[in-house]
């Protein structure tokens, strides 16, 4: 039987164009879906589906850091541009068993929370705006 | 076709080292976040390019391996952020 190789999450990759997560970041969640537009008739008896288009978001939260030249000030130059996203679940380098999900995306919302005794947090969403998402496995 | 992909990003990633040195001279303000846009917009433009490139190689006979193209922004350290 093969070895299982689970994963606690502790120190993942997250790129955004210029800007580097990897520092900064608690948590992302990758969503990859895809429609099924229905094509029932008279006489299914089950409810009849066609594969149709696929989409892929990204969501991320990280703590705010307000050094010049890092994250704060580069997510706010992602605003308004298309970029490379590129996450992998561990930093090490990219391989089978840990993947590079890359896609070329835009921020579609970016929020951030400055809550009275709480750590100043920034959250937002990625939606792949061209191209395809590409699961790169080659160092 | 490959080949002029290939030139193509080269000349891309050029463009990103070329922006990010003028970046890291700029002081803070409206005119280094343009550049940064600028900088961030080829990032996207050099992955689609790389896409077309594995496409390209995936319909040849003997595919070879499109290696991933690395972009420094932190040139003064020498390390990759």
């Amino acid at each position: 039987m093969a070895a299982h190789d689970h994963l606690v999450v502790l120190s993942p990759a997250l790129t955004m164009g210029a800007a580097t997560l990897t520092l900064d970041g608690t948590s992302a969640t990758l969503q990859h879906s895809c429609d099924l537009v229905e094509d029932t008739v008279w006489g299914d008896t089950f409810k009849q589906r066609l594969v149709s288009l696929q989409d892929y978001q990204a969501s991320f939260e990280a703590l705010i850091d307000y050094t010049d030249n890092e994250l704060d000030e580069d997510l706010d130059s992602l605003m308004g541009t298309t970029f490379a996203f590129a996450f992998r679940p561990t930093s090490s380098a990219t391989a089978t068993t840990n993947p590079e999900y890359q896609f070329t995306g835009g921020i579609s919302s970016l929020q951030k929370a400055f809550q009275l005794g709480q750590i100043a947090k920034v959250s937002g969403a990625v939606m792949l705006t061209s191209g395809t998402l590409v699961r790169d496995v080659t160092p | 076709m490959k080949d002029s992909i290939r030139q193509e990003i080269e000349g891309k990633r050029r463009e990103f080292m070329e922006l990010s040195r003028r970046i890291d001279g700029l002081p803070i303000g409206p005119v280094r976040m343009v550049l940064k846009q600028k900088r961030n917009a080829i990032t996207g433009q050099i992955n689609l390019l790389r896409q077309m490139l594995i496409k390209e190689e995936l319909k040849s006979d003997n595919p070879q391996h499109v290696p991933k193209i690395h972009l420094p922004t932190k040139m003064y350290t020498g390390t990759l952020k």
